[in-house]
Formats: structure tokens, C-alpha cells, sequence
């Protein structure tokens, strides 16, 4: 049975919308500042600020992406048969960051907490997003949030690719919000993996990732509508190999792609794109590498890594690059490695410097988080 | 939907918590990571022996309210007072880092999910085994839900809007499998699973709570362990929860005789 | 005489600094006599990954108030338990 996508939205540090960012890429911008870290503008942020006061920032952000993603899917109802998953890994925990450093430096006795971590983002939104959006009905359908760290989107989509097969639903909004805070920022900071400069993927010179800030939603339904795409497959696995690096031979990642693969029934010749996870770390360059030498064997389809540009948005980063991936199939362009010049010779593979306009049916996209969880979604062109 | 088989069930022992604290690959482990450990342990027990590479074809999805809560805290306070940033502690401050270490420590190379949606995590976790299993992308799923209480350090952080902190904690695990995969493989299940029913009261995300869960021993991804008690038990009357926000949920399950 | 003292400073040095180490990264079921001047810190000795690495690098920098230069720098000064004492006195803790 087919998935539909019939819309895609997003905020990202280039702006808000897809054909911001899209055109950003497509013109070579980067979207991080001197720290290399992706922030959304000052301008952007207060307009949409002016729009949801009283809302906290991942929501702001994420109530904007969906109304830009079921405007164009045409949405104009919430009914029970519809469903909502979010994802995320930081959620609301910016707004506990600044109340917590406050009761650290202040030992003050009767701190104002009024939110909690993850949880909330999404009852927020299902209570937000039908008078954002102008649809008269309170959300009644399903809904759950999934927090599985990098990878947490990807198996969003998947998920509700699930529904929409088993019957639970007819139409899933599929998206989150990832906030730069310090818990991530510092974080991967202690851990040697941020690069002040912007990231390289699979070059020999790469130092590091970015890290960056954003909100992406996708539309999908049971019926073809007016929809431009298709999430043809997905597959997903676990490396049980170490909390936070992935399998050295991506032994993981390969078979999260293969299953992909398999349930979409796609051959990897058929492969247009591989829009891959990219991060630039050198863990994960050597480890997906090692995994799409094995799938692709002799195949040579364009391979790219958009990262370069838009930095790496953790928990939705399966959402926001399909949305770009999308807006690639729509437009029949395909956006090449931002920030590769030397490729590692250890990465035995033909990656895209240049952008293309071949003519592209099928994209695979990947995804590899902490905790060893990779995705991949096979999306095709209508 | 197929009918859906438990397989196994675990609630949380204490003893076997302290017992994970002397071993060595668990020095890392935070005491979420720990309690989770030890119910999915005990509830595949036997199954390690009666199904060759059993490991390598259960998924696992993880529910959590709070998920490695206290390490984000831990984390931030380090870094709020003394500008130090802890790469040990963030590793296991993420959500999915109890996900991650059930994922190594049990080899698990399946599809593995954290789920945390407040107090419904438990049903939508247990649903979404349903899920997983109806669609066939595995034969068999096992279902832990796990929440910390927040550190005793912290529980000036109790008051009205952060109920939380003087809460229960615990852990429990189920094990889904469809039937073939009972049948292939000759193990008798305990019973069946239906679709949980959630009403998430949705006119309120937050937090009316009411008396009974001030002083109470609940926690957010508790169904899990409810859901345990009762097939251990051998008790089939519907597990009817009232939820902190108003909501409710009901989950049925069929004793198999 | 003067070589002893330095030593028998090494020593306490050295004790103090497996102190920190079992405490930064939660080593106390390994026995005391696995810690040698010659043990590694990876797979062969005290089998600790790189995030324990780094989590032992900042306990050191903390408690002896010392900067390591990089990353490399670090990786040298850690072969052992031995080089990483060397280093530390030569910093004047």
C-alpha cells in the first residue's frame, strides 16, 4: 500500500518554509553562525513570536511548520481518524534550562517551574494546533511522541507509516521541534564532536559537526490527493555496539537501509539519491560509508550529505532532510555536499560536490542516532 | 487486528536492582537504566533458551515519562554552577540512552524506540508493539516502561507545578509475540492483548492533579508494570487507570487457557 | 635523596590519582592491585572507552588545575597510568 505525502513544512535557520531553505542550498548559503551553530533569525523568530505570544519557542516554531505543511496538503479538518506524531530529544528542556540555572545560582526556595521535559511540546501542540491552524474540531485522534535521539523522526515517519497501513488512521501530521540548548550544546561539546567551523562531511579536513535549531512537519495520508510524493519504505535496526558511536562497519546502518529497501521493493540500482545522515563526525562518515559501499556495490547513484549548510537538527533531523529531500523530487534537483573538497580516501564512494538535475524517482535517507538507532526511508517521486 | 500473545511478563524487584549494582558492565548505569535492566532480564529469562538468536528478532520499545531525567539535571547544574560540562553525564542524560543501553547490553539489533508521552507512555508503547507485530516487521516486541524518581536533591523542585517529584518510580516489562512465532517456536502464552483505549483529556495538558496521586506510588509509564502485575497474577479483569490530568485509559487483556 | 622524595611524592600522587580515576568513571569493583604504572587505560587494562577518556580528562583538569594542550597531547600523556602521573607532576601538582 502506498504512503502519500501530500505536504511539507519547516523552520530552519535559513528561514521559515521550505522554498527558503531549499533555495538556500541550492545556492550554496550556510545557515551558522561563528560558533557554527544554526540558529533561527532574529527576524524570523519575532515574527513568528508575534503570532503565538504566549507559546514557548519549539512550539512557536512547530505550530509554523505545520500550518506551512497542511496548507499545501490541503488539511482543512482534524477528525479522529487522523493522527499526530511528534518527535524530539530536547523538547521544551530549554525552558527548564533557564529556570534551573536561575535556582542553581540563586538557591532560590520557590522556583517557578511550570513545564515539563518532552511530553509537553506535544499536548501543547494538539491543543495549539487546531485554533493555529483555523479547524473548528478539538484533536481527538492518536497521537504519541517518540524521543529516540537522533533517529527519533525517522521512526516517526515509519511509525505512521504504520498506521496508516494497520487502518489506525487515514492521515498522520508527522513532525517536531529541536531547540539549541545548553544540555545538547554543551554536551556535544564534552564530548569532542562540535566543529566552530561548518561541517565536512566525508572530507579528510572534517573536525566536527554542527548543531542547529528548527521545526519540520510532513503530511501523510492513505489517498493520493494532490500529493507529489510517496514514503515508499522504511527500515529500521539497532548497532548494540556503544551508547554513543556507531558500528565501525555500519553494519547497523546497512541494515536499517536494506530493509528499507526490501519493504519499499526497490533495488539499489534503482537508487537516485542518497541523502545521507552526513553528520560529519568521523565515526559516523567511516561508519555510513563502509555501509552504502556494501548496499550499493557497484551502483553510483548521486550521494550527498546536506549538513554542510543546515547543520545537523538532532531529533528531527529525519523529518526536516525529507522535507529538503522532497522538495528535491518535487523540483528534480538534487543538492550536493556543501564543505567537501578532499574526500577521506577511506570513504570508497563517489560523493556529490556538485548539485544535478537528473531525473530522480527514488531517494534514500538516512538516518543514525545515540544509543545505536538507524533509520532509512525510501521516498519516490509521483 | 491479530490476536496478540504475552509471551512473558516482569514487575519490578528491588533486590535484583541492588544485585545489578556490584556488576561491572553496569557501572555506567544510571538507576533507570538499572531497574529497566533488570525486569527485561528477568522476563526473557527462559526465552533466551527456548529461541535460538531470540535477541536478534525482538524489538524493544522503551515507555518513559522522564526518561534519564535526573542526568539532564545532574548535567545542567554541573554546568549552570561550575561552567563544567560532564560528556559522561550528557551521555546518559538523553531520553533514548536507557533505550541505547537495554539495546547493548541485551544485544538487541532489532528496531529499538523510546516513547515518552507523560502518563499515557505505557499504553502508547503497548500499542505500538500491537502495531509493529500486526504489521509483521517483527515477530516479537518487548515493552519496558521505567521512570526514576527525581533525585532526592531535588525535590525542593515538588510544589504545584511540579508534582512529580515526590512521585513513585518503577519498572515493568511485557513480551509480545504473534501467534506463529508462539507457534514455531512452542511457547505457551499467558494471555492475550488488546488495543488499550486512551480518553487523554485533552482540555488539559497540565496539571490539575488530583489528591490520590499526591502522596501515591504512580509513575508515568506505570501501565507497563500494571499490565505485569496482572498477567503474573493471572488476573483478567480490565486495568482501568485514572490519570493525573483527568484522563483515562483501559487495557484488556484475555488469560489463555 | 632528592630523586626519593620526588618519588615518594609520585607515589602519593599516584594514589591519589587512581582515587579520581575509580571515582570519575565508576571503577570501584575493580581490584586495587589492577592499577600499576604500567596498566592502559582501553580494552587491554582497564577496558574504558573514549568518553571515559574524556571524563577522566576533565576530572584531572579540574582537580589538579592543569589544562591538557589537545586532544593528541592527551592521548600521549595517557598511555599509562605511569606516563599520565609523569604528566601531572611535571605541572606542578
Amino acid at each position: 500500500m502506498s504512503i502519500w505525502i501530500a505536504g511539507a513544512g519547516v523552520v530552519s535557520s535559513f528561514g521559515l518554509g521550505k522554498e527558503k531553505l531549499f533555495q538556500a542550498l541550492y545556492q550554496r548559503r550556510i545557515g551558522l553562525n561563528e560558533q557554527g551553530l544554526g540558529y533561527v533569525g532574529d527576524g524570523d523568530r519575532h515574527l513568528i513570536a508575534q503570532e503565538l505570544k504566549s507559546k514557548s519557542w519549539p512550539l512557536q516554531m512547530s505550530l509554523w511548520a505545520a500550518r506551512e505543511a497542511i496548507h499545501e496538503a490541503g488539511w482543512t479538518h482534524f477528525s479522529p481518524r487522523d493522527g499526530i506524531i511528534f518527535a524530539t530529544t530536547t523538547g521544551q528542556i530549554i525552558v527548564w534550562e533557564k529556570e534551573l540555572a536561575y535556582l542553581f545560582q540563586h538557591q532560590s526556595e520557590s522556583p517557578p517551574f511550570k513545564h515539563h521535559p518532552l511530553g509537553t511540546v506535544l499536548d501543547e501542540f494538539c491543543v495549539s494546533a487546531p485554533e493555529y491552524l483555523g479547524f473548528p474540531q478539538e484533536f481527538t485522534g492518536p497521537r504519541t511522541l517518540i524521543a529516540s535521539a537522533c533517529a527519533a523522526s525517522t521512526q516517526a515517519l515509519a511509525l505512521a507509516s504504520l498506521w496508516i497501513e494497520t487502518g489506525k488512521v487515514d492521515r498522520c501530521l508527522v513532525g517536531g521541534a529541536e531547540v539549541l540548548c545548553d544540555l545538547t550544546v554543551e554536551g556535544f561539546r564534552s564530548l569532542k564532536l562540535l566543529s566552530a567551523q561548518p561541517c565536512r562531511p566525508f572530507d579528510q579536513q572534517r573536525a566536527g559537526i554542527n548543531l542547529s535549531e528548527g521545526a519540520a512537519f510532513l503530511c501523510l495520508q492513505k489517498d493520493k490527493g494532490s500529493a507529489k510524493a510517496k514514503l515508499l519504505g522504511y527500515g529500521l535496526s539497532s548497532d548494540a555496539y556503544h551508547m554513543t558511536s556507531p558500528h565501525p562497519e555500519g553494519q547497523g546502518a546497512y541494515r536499517a537501509m536494506a530493509s528499507a529497501l526490501a519493504k519499499a521493493k526497490i533495488s539499489e540500482e534503482q537508487i537516485g539519491w542518497v541523502h545521507t545522515h552526513g553528520t560529519g563526525s568521523i565515526n559516523n562518515d567511516l561508519a555510513e560509508g563502509a555501509a552504502l559501499k556494501y548496499l550499493l556495490k557497484n551502483h553510483r547513484p548521486f550521494i550527498s550529505s546536506t549538513k554542510g549548510s543546515h547543520g545537523h537538527t538532532l531529533g528531527i533531523s529525519g523529518v526536516f532532510e525529507s522535507v529538503i529531500s522532497y522538495q528535491g523530487l518535487c523540483e528534480q534537483t538534487q543538492i550536493a555536499t556543501m564543505g567537501l573538497q578532499d574526500l577521506d580516501p577511506q570513504i570508497n564512494l563517489s560523493i556529490a560536490k556538485e548539485h544535478a538535475h537528473q531525473p530522480v524517482d527514488i531517494i534514500l535517507k538516512n538516518t543514525l542516532g545515540f544509543g545505536g538507532v538507524n533509520a532509512s526511508l525510501v521516498l519516490g517521486r509521483v | 487486528m491479530e490476536q496478540m500473545q504475552i509471551i512473558a511478563a516482569a514487575a519490578l524487584n528491588p533486590a535484583h536492582v541492588q544485585e545489578l549494582d556490584r556488576r561491572a558492565e553496569f557501572r555506567k548505569a544510571t538507576l533507570n537504566m538499572k531497574m529497566a535492566s533488570a525486569v527485561l532480564s528477568e522476563a526473557l529469562g527462559p526465552l533466551r533458551q527456548a529461541v535460538p538468536a531470540f535477541a536478534e528478532q525482538m524489538s524493544l520499545i522503551l515507555a518513559t515519562g522522564h526518561g534519564e531525567f535526573n542526568s539532564t539535571i545532574e548535567f545542567l547544574k554541573e554546568w549552570a554552577v561550575h561552567k563544567h560540562a560532564r560528556p559522561f553525564v550528557f551521555q546518559s542524560s538523553l531520553h533514548n540512552s536507557t533505550t541505547g543501553f537495554l539495546s547493548l547490553h541485551e544485544h538487541i539489533t532489532a528496531p529499538t524506540f523510546t516513547l515518552s508521552h507523560h502518563y499515557f507512555s505505557g499504553e502508547e508503547a503497548l500499542d505500538m508493539a500491537l502495531q509493529l507485530l500486526t504489521a509483521r516487521l517483527c515477530p516479537v516486541v518487548a515493552v519496558v516502561g521505567v521512570d526514576t524518581r527525581i533525585h532526592e536533591s531535588f525535590s525542593f523542585l515538588k510544589g504545584e507545578g511540579f508534582p512529580h517529584a515526590g512521585w513513585g518510580q518503577g519498572a515493568g516489562a511485557v513480551v509480545l509475540a504473534n501467534e506463529s512465532f508462539c507457534q514455531q517456536h512452542n511457547l505457551p502464552p499467558l494471555g492475550s492483548l488488546q488495543v488499550p483505549q486512551i480518553d487523554y483529556c485533552q482540555s488539559q495538558t497540565f496539571h490539575h492533579v488530583g489528591e490520590q496521586f499526591a502522596t501515591g506510588e504512580f509513575y508515568d509509564s506505570q501501565a507497563i508494570e500494571s499490565l505485569a502485575q496482572a498477567v503474573l497474577r493471572k488476573d483478567s479483569s480490565p486495568l482501568n487507570m485514572a490519570k493525573p490530568n483527568g484522563g483515562k485509559s483501559q487495557i484488556r487483556w484475555a488469560l489463555h487457557v | 635523596m632528592i630523586s626519593q622524595e620526588m618519588s615518594e611524592n609520585k607515589q602519593i600522587l599516584f594514589e591519589d590519582l587512581v582515587g579520581l580515576i575509580i571515582e570519575s568513571v565508576n571503577l570501584r569493583h575493580v581490584p586495587r592491585e589492577s592499577f600499576q604504572r604500567e596498566t592502559v587505560f582501553g580494552a587491554t587494562g582497564l577496558g574504558l572507552d573514549s568518553v571515559d577518556i574524556l571524563e577522566i580528562v576533565i576530572a584531572i583538569e579540574q582537580k589538579y588545575k592543569l589544562k591538557f594542550p589537545d586532544a593528541e597531547m592527551a592521548r600521549v600523556h595517557m598511555q599509562n597510568l605511569g606516563t599520565l602521573v609523569d604528566f601531572i607532576a611535571t605541572q606542578g601538582a
